[in-house]
């Protein structure tokens, strides 16, 4: 696996006239404080000390918490060498404000520049230039379920909307918690988008978030969406508000729960827990496959930092794209590498799905942090929030997301 | 003789006039000069970063369209005149009961003071698993039979701030018990005595003869409440999260979250000018009335 | 004519068993116990092992009591990449605490003097603007103020932080050093200045030691502040110089995996230790300290 060190050190060693005393370091500022998304980190972490580089651990407990702390950072002219984003529009201010540095070199070094993932280099591409490294590709809209609850009450696989329905109906008959629900706001501005393409379609959540197309939004089909969403709402238990996922996830595993409507890292509890009991679905209804990612952004480091930075971070662009390091990373977070000849081996039914849905482009579909800013976001998860607890009618919520698109930037 | 030392030679004044130098760096810079910049931010068309792209009213007019910050003022609103008389009346009652005495004096009074000492970011967990319907007295009370006590408020919108209320009382009222408990050790035992011996029933003699003693020991409490009751955050985020929905929304989580994680901070600085404005608007009658214009600290005029 | 100014409660002596004693013993108790609750299930889940708390009530005694989670929570946790538990943590909030704390009540005390005792100039709109800046949310200053430190430098240090809480003790303490001094007798200090004494010798010698109450008591509020703060800590310290409750945080937010609870409510009660520890052993001085006039309107 490490064949790619020598080479990275001797393009390092090329490239710059006093590498030798040098040791290059980065601080990198991430929120995967624990589990298996921090061992999956750990992977970064090691492949990058391999390659001769110091990783110095900047882990901060969420992500709101790290962004705080991170631009605070490149306000104050002290930027961390690498910061954790999600792939998407997060970065769009921070490219305009020149605050952050391309990564062409490393990623052409890496190979990553010619085999990317064409979705995700397109998102972290800004005027020719690529200012981010996808660690992976992760999945937004997965259904996850616990096979033996479902083989107990003869539930139906909930792959169509009907059989959905029956699926929760039999479920609460049965007196079992059919939806594990994570009442937060970004949880439940997945699970709504997960309906919006599932029920309303490949095309119908294109017009909503990447036309912007306000009749789309006042449209019956749409409000058949919310319709559902609402009526979700019936087959959770009453500890769902401000449940964390991982909590959620967990409901499956111990039985609790039948169903969770979650990204691909739900997955990466089950098989930390070694527990395989669970059954997979990307989108009920329209199979669209909603495409996410997380990245790490390289902001510009001040004119007066060390050396020692200054190769870090270049050093550190590379080994993050490289195939093997995205393969480690990968297998740890259940997600799939940010590049298509990234030796991945499917071990699992769910990423088999996964990876054909992503070679068909009609059968993708972009998250909604790509398309908008996170203000909108921001604001759609806010509003989802809301439905969900019942403080909005449907025609309040359809009337303010349409003006919520409707004056996005 | 007076006079000379009433009215200090200029020579003396300088160097307390340095000394106060610190603290007038502390309000010019550090207050005045952020609240300037935050108030000049709110005209920008600012988001993650600061720019200069002056954009008159906009940020303004957005922020009185957003349903999550009329629902923070109402809501601040609610929260700090309720948990703000509650700690002074259960502080009151729990000083009152305390200068009974009674025995383990020490115990009990630590055991009404903890709460204070404890950050809420970490006993909001175990509230909130105290009220969590599935695991704290909600699943106690369902599992021994009775299912109609479900204590699923902290879930619900409607009542989830009175939750968080209760938890703010449970965190300062210690807090306040300690002053007025000192206050009333202040009170001349010859009133007491004769209060009592003249046969005054008890409720009339604490609220008649006591509170009005401990006026100005209340009215410090109450400003030391206020001014944590305005800026609350940390017990909100640990509780609820601002939900269900928005249901526990408040002015400093508003303006946090678009500050970093919606990357809005024209936004953000505009709900911060509002702050200011509403503080000043409240506070500055009073504050001005008690510490600026009349008698200042010696009694004499100023 | 002078009351009782020590601890001695004021109530009437009481007769044995009245009504209205035993009335108020249940007050007191259903009080505390409302009270202990929380306290109560930290400390029992911090005893307990994973199994039992995931099968059991919060509520319940742990069944085999040990203290490996408290073990964990402070040599071995992980809190990001690094597992080395909260420890570090605590050095560095001792770090950040000490000089802290000292600069707040310093700062206070003697602008309350200035303003008390010496009538600087404009020194009641100094203490009104100080009290209108402290019901702003902090949040508000977190991007000026990193710009202010990073153009003089400090920012990312540790002396940024203390500087932070410096500005947010500031009105309060200087508030309530001012009511303090409001009820020293105007008298000593004139005669302290007959006798030839200027600012500085005044205050060490004759104002200082008489403000201990208060100094005990603006000590016990600010390192409650200054201990529990996480925000300032986070923004502001730099990475070597991480509080305790930021790897709280980052120890308790675990947001992947199975939240190990014991070791939670184990490292939550670690770092909530100091300020428990100083309330239990100064309860009483705060109380005094109030009583001797610390705390006035």
């Amino acid at each position: 696996m490490r064949i790619l060190t020598p080479i990275i050190i001797s393009a390092l060693m090329v490239s710059t006239a006093y590498a030798q005393d040098a040791a290059p370091e980065a601080e990198v500022l991430h929120w995967f404080t624990t589990g298996a998304a921090a061992a999956a980190l750990g992977e970064i972490s090691q492949d990058y000390q391999e390659a001769g580089g110091v990783w110095i651990d900047n882990a901060v407990a969420s992500g709101e918490a790290a962004r705080a702390v991170g631009f605070n950072r490149m306000v104050g002219g002290q930027p961390p060498s690498a910061m954790m984003l999600n792939v998407g529009r997060q970065t769009d201010d921070l490219i305009d404000q020149g605050l952050l540095a391309p990564i062409d070199e490393a990623a052409d070094a890496s190979g990553w520049n010619q085999n990317a993932v064409a979705a995700v280099k397109e998102a972290v591409t800004r005027n020719g230039h690529i200012y981010g490294a996808p660690t992976n590709v992760n999945g937004q809209n997965w259904l996850f379920y616990n096979k033996e609850l479902f083989e107990r009450v003869g539930a139906p696989v909930p792959d169509t909307w009907e059989n959905f329905w029956i699926a929760l109906d039999k479920l609460k008959a049965e007196g079992i918690t059919a939806l594990a629900v994570g009442a937060q706001p970004w949880q439940l501005s997945m699970m709504f988008n997960h309906t919006l393409a599932g029920l309303g379609g490949h095309d119908l959540y294109l017009k909503v978030f990447a036309d912007r197309d306000v009749e789309a939004i006042k449209s019956p089909e749409f409000r058949e969406v919310v319709d559902a969403m609402v009526k979700m709402r019936d087959y959770q238990d009453p500890g769902s508000p401000n449940r964390e996922w991982n909590i959620a996830a967990n409901m499956l595993i111990t039985g609790n729960a039948a169903i969770q409507i979650h990204g691909d890292w739900s997955q990466a509890e089950f098989d930390a827990a070694d527990w395989d009991g669970y059954g997979c679905l990307i989108g009920t209804g329209d199979k669209s496959f909603i495409m996410g990612g997380d990245m790490f952004v390289f902001p510009k480091l001040s004119d007066n930092a060390s050396e020692e930075r200054k190769l870090g971070q270049q050093l550190l662009a590379q080994v993050m794209l490289s195939a093997d390091t995205q393969v480690s990373y990968n297998k740890n977070k259940s997600s799939v590498p940010s590049r298509t000849d990234a030796k991945f081996e499917i071990v699992d039914r769910c990423k088999a799905q996964a990876l054909s849905a992503m070679a068909d482009p009609s059968l993708t579909l972009p998250a909604d942090g790509m398309l908008l800013l996170p203000d909108t976001v921001g604001a759609l998860m806010e509003l989802e929030g809301e439905l969900w607890a019942g403080t909005v009618s449907v025609d309040d919520f359809v009337t303010r997301f349409a003006n919520a698109i409707e004056y996005a930037d | 003789m007076a006079s000379s030392l009433t009215r200090p030679s200029y020579f003396r004044n300088i160097a307390s006039n340095l000394a106060a130098i610190p603290a007038w760096l502390v309000l010019l810079v550090a207050y005045g000069a952020s609240m300037g910049w935050t108030i000049w931010i709110s005209f920008t068309s600012s988001r993650v970063m600061p720019v200069n792209e002056f954009v008159g009213l906009q940020q303004y007019e957005r922020l009185w369209g957003e349903l999550a910050w009329t629902t923070a003022l109402t809501n601040i609103f609610i929260y700090s005149v309720l948990s703000i008389a509650g700690s002074l009346i259960l502080g009151f009652l729990l000083a009152v009961a305390i200068d009974q005495r009674i025995r383990a004096e020490g115990v009990f009074r630590t055991i009404f003071l903890y709460p204070y000492a404890m950050s809420l970011i970490v006993t909001g967990l175990a509230w909130k698993w105290i009220m969590d319907p599935t695991l704290g007295l909600g699943k106690v009370t369902r599992d021994f039979g009775m299912p109609w006590l479900s204590f699923d408020w902290l879930v619900k919108p409607d009542t989830a701030i009175y939750v968080v209320i209760a938890a703010a009382i449970w965190q300062t009222s210690g807090f306040v018990m300690a002053i007025l408990l000192a206050g009333l050790r202040g009170i001349d035992g010859d009133l007491m005595k004769a209060a009592r011996l003249d046969g005054i029933p008890l409720i009339r003699f604490y609220l008649y003869i006591v509170i009005p003693e401990l006026r100005a020991l209340i009215v410090a409490a109450a400003v030391l409440l206020t001014i944590g009751a305005a800026k609350v955050y940390d017990l909100v985020v640990a509780l609820t999260g601002g939900g269900p929905g928005l249901a526990t929304e408040v002015p400093a989580r508003f303006i946090m979250i678009r500050l970093f994680l919606r990357q809005s901070i024209g936004q953000a600085a505009a709900a911060s000018t509002i702050m200011l404005l509403i503080v000043l608007l409240i506070a500055l009658p009073w504050v001005y009335f008690q510490y600026v214009r009349t008698p200042n600290s010696r009694g004499e005029k100023s | 004519m002078t009351s009782s100014l020590g601890p001695g409660p004021s109530g009437a002596k009481p007769k044995r068993f009245t009504a209205g004693r035993i009335g108020l013993y249940v007050f007191l108790f259903s009080a505390a116990l409302l009270f202990l609750l929380p306290l109560y299930v930290i400390v029992i889940t911090s005893l307990k092992d994973m199994a039992q708390i995931r099968n059991g009530y919060i509520f319940e005694l742990p069944l085999s009591p040990d203290l490996d989670a408290w073990h964990r929570a402070w040599s071995t946790a992980c809190t990001g990449l690094k597992c080395e538990g909260i420890h570090t943590g605590f050095f560095n909030s001792v770090k950040i605490l000490l000089p802290s704390l000292f600069a707040s009540v310093f700062f206070g005390a003697i602008t309350a003097y200035a303003m008390s005792f010496w009538r600087i100039r404009g020194g009641n709109m100094l203490l009104g603007g100080l009290l209108l800046g402290a019901f702003i949310p902090f949040q508000v200053f977190i991007y000026p103020l990193v710009r202010i430190f990073a153009v003089v430098g400090i920012f990312n240090t540790i002396w940024a932080v203390v500087i932070v809480h410096t500005i947010f003790g500031l009105p309060v303490i200087t508030l309530l050093f001012r009511n303090f001094y409001a009820g020293i007798p105007i008298d000593l200090f004139k005669a302290a200045r007959v006798d030839g004494g200027g600012f500085w010798p005044i205050f060490w010698r004759l104002i200082l030691p008489m403000s201990t109450p208060m100094v005990v008591v603006a000590t016990i509020l600010q390192v409650t502040i200054i201990w529990n703060d996480y925000l300032g800590g986070l923004v502001f310290a730099g990475l070597d110089n991480t509080p305790m409750t930021v790897q709280l945080i980052n120890l308790v937010n675990a947001f992947q995996g199975e939240r190990e609870y014991n070791v939670n409510m184990a490292a939550t009660i670690l770092t909530a230790f100091v300020p428990l520890a100083i309330y239990l052993v100064s309860g009483r001085w705060f109380v005094r300290g109030i009583a001797a006039g610390a705390v006035k309107g």
